[in-house]
């Protein structure tokens, strides 16, 4: 047995032994050709920060070689897609599936002739104490009759992101990249801060169906060709518009918050997820909810001088509502006081952050009240009438300094 | 056949496959070395003694960890498991996949070493008409090779919580709770006995099959003996409630 072969059977004993799925970011299973099945992208963990407790993951970007991919054979020579599978590119093959167990928004990547390229997810965390699945759907494609290729392999950008702040766009501990080490900027800037992942990006097999589609008689047992993203692909691809990635947050632009109001509750309810809006507005999934007309502004991203603000869930025995917590202070502490709290978002919004209850020059003072019941509820509010209105119905003012202030949104 | 054994048969198939449909189950065998997601199949909420559905809203999962009781098939004994698995315990095997599907609120549970041994989900409401999955990754155990084990039965003891109570005596009632547990001491066997809840005695099952293929059976065992690992009264005592949620 030659050396090379040595190495490649411990590198494949090595693989098989590790615990499938305890760490690294990978898909769940294999596809066959001609066949249009669902599969997962499990994440095995977050972000390792040395020394303390890993951070959750809140937004994932995936991507699918499809922007000049290279293709190669297992001795590395060059392959055209188009010798082995029919369809000839990978573009259009996957589709995102709604999911809301770890992330509230998602998106389609697509191409310039609108075929899906990969998919992205944000708006939410999974907690590390947990292992993660992103459904996605694969029409896997068809060999080519004449190709020896029995497996393609497909390997699968993938961001696992920490961390939204524009600094920590490929910083250890606030980003996994499981990328291939091809050169793009990701990799380059990954490498120089040893973020995890760089060299090791996913993989999706896919089976040539024998049975259908025989190898030919020259091909022996077949051979595995591998298509993998080029470094292009990956710096146009993998960055998610205005949330994350290089260049991502240059074009950040605040967006509507929108009040609710729940008569049955009295409970009081702020979003600005489109997909929330739209089925608060609608009523028939989420009943009961009219607008009030109230509305502030927030970065849903972060700009320069503003603070993440989470989003709590809390559980019905304690209110069956929301609390948005401001900056890291707050919302560690509200984790802590209150271990039944879903953390739904760490980075839900971005606004400023008032010094001793003053807000930045140009920034609109947002109060806030508790309903002070069992059922808690907040209300977020712009104007002190209103808030003086509700703390006569017996709603507590809360914030900081002499106009009790929690945040401040921009204009 | 008789009409009168004909209609007994249909009653028997009947109530075999509502039993079989209504459970707290496991929804995949295991094999031996390979990570697979898996799922709990919750067949039914809580039946209250008037016949009222309560729909579920919590669970709590505890997979055999601490001084586990072991029995074989045939009745050999079995000193503990090291003699079965690799690992030697099924603590750390398990591990919880986030979801949101039936409950907003999921939390784990640990053993003093750090290894999963378990978990819950709370504030839910499972309409009592549909079907709950509940999913959960299980990286199956080795066979150890002298082992005459075929396969490792893992009882998995589940509370199925319909509505709170204050205390163990006044949450184990008839339509406020189902507890897919052992029979085996437990105050909450004890009390669901009494009180004559679903479940007592019927934990779930997890089966891991041994890979007989890369894992043969010594010649001498013939077809091989099922193991089976249950969760101690102990355990179940401890592990079963979920921390300021349940009893």
């Amino acid at each position: 047995m030659s050396h090379a072969v040595r190495l490649a059977c411990l590198l494949l004993i090595a693989a098989v032994l590790a615990p499938p799925g305890a760490a690294f970011t990978s898909v769940r299973s294999q596809a066959v050709e001609g066949v249009t099945s669902d599969n997962a992208l499990r994440i095995g963990e977050g972000c390792a920060v040395p020394g303390g407790a890993p951070l959750p993951v809140v937004a994932q970007s995936v991507v699918f070689p499809t922007v000049a991919p290279i293709v190669t054979a297992p001795n590395g020579s060059a392959v055209a897609l188009d010798t082995v599978i029919v369809q000839g590119s990978l573009a259009g093959l996957v589709r995102a599936i709604e999911d809301t167990s770890i992330f509230m928004s998602h998106e389609q990547k697509s191409d310039a002739l609108g075929n899906s390229v990969g998919f992205a997810a944000y708006d939410g965390a999974l907690s590390p104490d947990f292992a993660g699945r992103v459904p996605f759907q694969f029409a896997a494609p068809m060999f080519v009759a004449t190709t020896c290729a029995s497996r393609l392999l497909v390997k699968v950008a993938v961001a696992d992101v920490c961390s939204r702040e524009a600094d920590d766009t490929a910083s250890t501990g606030k980003v996994n990249l499981w990328i291939p080490d091809n050169g793009s900027q990701y990799a380059a800037a990954g490498k120089d801060t040893s973020v995890e992942g760089i060299g090791s990006p996913a993989t999706l097999i896919v089976n040539r169906d024998l049975a259908t589609n025989p190898l030919g008689p020259g091909c022996g047992a077949g051979i595995d060709v591998t298509v993998t993203p080029s470094a292009a692909d990956v710096d146009a691809n993998l960055g998610i518009r205005g949330v994350w990635g290089f260049g991502a947050t240059a074009a950040s632009q605040p967006v509507q918050i929108v009040e609710y109001y729940n008569a049955v509750l009295d409970h009081y309810f702020i979003t600005w997820l489109p997909d929330e809006i739209g089925k608060l507005d609608d009523g028939s999934v989420i009943r009961g909810w009219q607008r009030t007309g109230r509305e502030f502004r927030t970065y849903t991203s972060a700009a320069a001088g503003t603070s993440s603000v989470c989003r709590y869930y809390i559980p019905p025995g304690l209110g069956d509502s929301h609390f948005f917590g401001r900056g890291t202070v707050e919302c560690t502490q509200t984790g802590q006081k209150n271990p039944s709290f879903v953390l739904e978002d760490p980075q839900f919004m971005q606004m400023f952050l008032p010094a001793q209850g003053a807000c930045p020059a140009n920034t609109q003072q947002i109060f806030r009240v508790f309903s002070n019941r069992a059922d808690a509820n907040h209300r977020y509010i712009t104007d002190k009438t209103t808030r003086a209105q509700m703390a006569s119905r017996g709603w507590v003012v809360e914030g900081d300094g002499p106009d009790a202030v929690v945040m401040c949104a921009p204009p | 056949m008789s009409i009168g054994s004909m209609l007994a048969a249909c009653v028997a198939v009947a109530l075999c496959a509502h039993g079989a449909f209504a459970h707290t189950t496991v929804r995949s065998q295991a094999t031996e070395s390979v990570t697979e997601d898996n799922a709990l199949k919750i067949g039914h909420g809580c039946t209250t003694p008037e016949g009222a559905r309560i729909p579920m809203i919590a669970q709590s999962v505890v997979f055999p960890s601490a001084a586990p009781e072991l029995s074989t098939s045939d009745g050999s004994p079995v000193a503990s498991l090291d003699a079965v698995i690799e690992q030697g315990t099924v603590a750390g095997l398990v591990r919880a996949i986030q979801d949101k599907g039936v409950f907003r609120a999921q939390q784990v549970k640990r053993d003093a070493l750090g290894n999963m041994t378990g978990f819950s989900g709370t504030s839910g409401s499972l309409d009592v008409d549909v079907l709950g999955r509940v999913p959960f990754q299980f990286a199956a155990p080795k066979f150890v090779a002298t082992s005459c084990a075929r396969r490792l039965l893992v009882k998995v003891a589940i509370a199925d919580v319909c509505l709170l109570g204050a205390g163990l005596a006044d949450s184990v009632k008839q339509g406020k709770v189902n507890l897919w547990i052992p029979d085996n001491g437990s105050p909450f066997a004890v009390a669901g006995k009494a009180q004559n809840i679903d479940g007592i005695g019927a934990p779930a099952t997890l089966t891991i099959n041994r890979n007989v293929a890369a894992n043969p059976l010594p010649s001498s065992c013939g077809a091989g003996i099922d193991v089976t690992v249950t969760p101690s009264a102990a355990d179940v005592t401890v592990n079963l409630p979920i921390p300021g949620v349940w009893p």
